[in-house]
């Protein structure tokens, strides 16, 4: 027999050995081989120390209210509206869904992005003009203009009456 | 009973609860509290916390039970929705809660009774110190690798059963199982 510790699709049999799974013959296969083999019958007698002290791990029994809290849990949630038991489909159930809801909101927005939304020109509400800062600059010189050359006209007027 | 006639029993008995049957839930409600609160006992070491995980286990087989559909052994199923609890509340709470059961001196494993007049003090002491030694050393362990040792161990699985509850490969299970025990060896020496 080939040693089992030195490969590892057979460690398995060691376990199996010292779990006491292994059929009969493979056993006895396995008990000449580790006669000989240090190195497995080194492992056997760790495995078979770690399984007695788990052996050794006793759990503590359950409550005895165990399956009244369930029933009541149960009972309350069978009382529960119908969209609040929506909520709680297992989530198993969902699994699927979330890739494919992923992909969709992908999709969509390489959608948006392809197609900017233009929003047209909105004709002004309330009477009220919408203009740019150079254009209001525009209109103030222009103002100022019209204010100089009234200045200018206003003077030119009072000029021949001084000179006559 | 063969392995494949529990599995057509357990999965009869959750396709009669599909169809409204009641009794056949408290069937198996009786079948697999013990293995599945047990487990999680070892898996999470808190008692209180364990029989709560455990009735979560139980509500969500009867809440799935209208999309209940035999694919795979009851047992695989159940073992599924344990481990994925038991390994999402190690996630979320293991900075709050992880050391602190193990420092705790009491715990709540069963102890040795004291009527027992063959059981002296020493004897009991020592059970408590090496029970306290194999806690920490499967606490220690990377929680697959628990999963995995527990099942083995106390459970009895099959390598491919084991597979199928953790979602990895056959493979995957001896490797974490093999990596399990020769940590448990190691850190288990120094009482041997």
């Amino acid at each position: 027999m080939n040693c089992p510790i030195r490969s590892e699709e057979t460690v398995d049999l060691l376990l199996a050995y010292t779990a006491r799974r292994l059929d009969p013959v493979k056993s006895a296969l396995l008990e000449r081989h580790m006669d000989v083999c240090p190195q497995c019958a080194e492992f056997r007698a760790g495995q078979d120390f770690v399984w007695k002290a788990l052996d050794a791990w006793e759990a503590p029994p359950v409550t005895p209210d165990f399956n009244r809290r369930l029933y009541q849990r149960i009972e309350a949630e069978a009382a529960e509206p119908w969209y609040v038991r929506l909520f709680r489909v297992p989530l198993a159930g969902w699994k699927p869904a979330i890739p494919l809801a992923a992909a969709g909101l992908l999709v969509f927005a390489g959608f948006v992005y392809d197609h900017p939304v233009v929003a047209p020109n909105q004709p002004s509400s309330g009477g009220t003009v919408r203009v740019s800062v150079s254009e209001a600059e525009q209109v103030e010189n222009t103002l100022d203009d019209l204010q100089l050359l009234r200045q200018l006209d206003s003077s030119a007027a009072a000029q021949p009456s001084e000179s006559m | 009973m063969g392995a494949s006639a529990a599995l057509d029993y357990d999965a009869q008995l959750m396709l009669r609860v599909k169809d409204g049957d009641g009794a056949s839930f408290t069937e198996l409600l009786e079948k697999h509290r013990s293995p599945v609160v047990h487990f999680l006992y070892r898996m999470v070491q808190d008692h209180a916390v364990a029989e709560e995980l455990a009735q979560e286990v139980f509500l969500r087989v009867y809440r799935s039970r209208n999309t209940y559909e035999p694919t795979a052994k009851f047992t695989t199923w159940l073992f599924r929705i344990a481990t994925h609890l038991a390994l999402n509340w190690l996630r979320d709470g293991k900075n709050e809660r992880g050391q602190e059961r193990l420092d705790d001196a009491t715990g709540d494993g069963p102890v040795l009774q004291v009527a027992d007049r063959n059981v002296s003090v020493e004897q009991k002491l020592l059970y408590e110190v090496r029970l306290e030694e194999v806690r920490r050393a499967i606490s220690t362990l990377p929680e697959k690798q628990r999963a995995a040792v527990l099942m083995h161990k106390y459970e009895e699985m099959e390598y491919s059963q084991i597979a199928r509850v953790l979602e990895c490969s056959e493979s995957a299970v001896k490797s974490l199982l093999f990596r399990a025990y020769e940590t448990l060896r190691v850190r288990l020496a120094h009482m041997a």
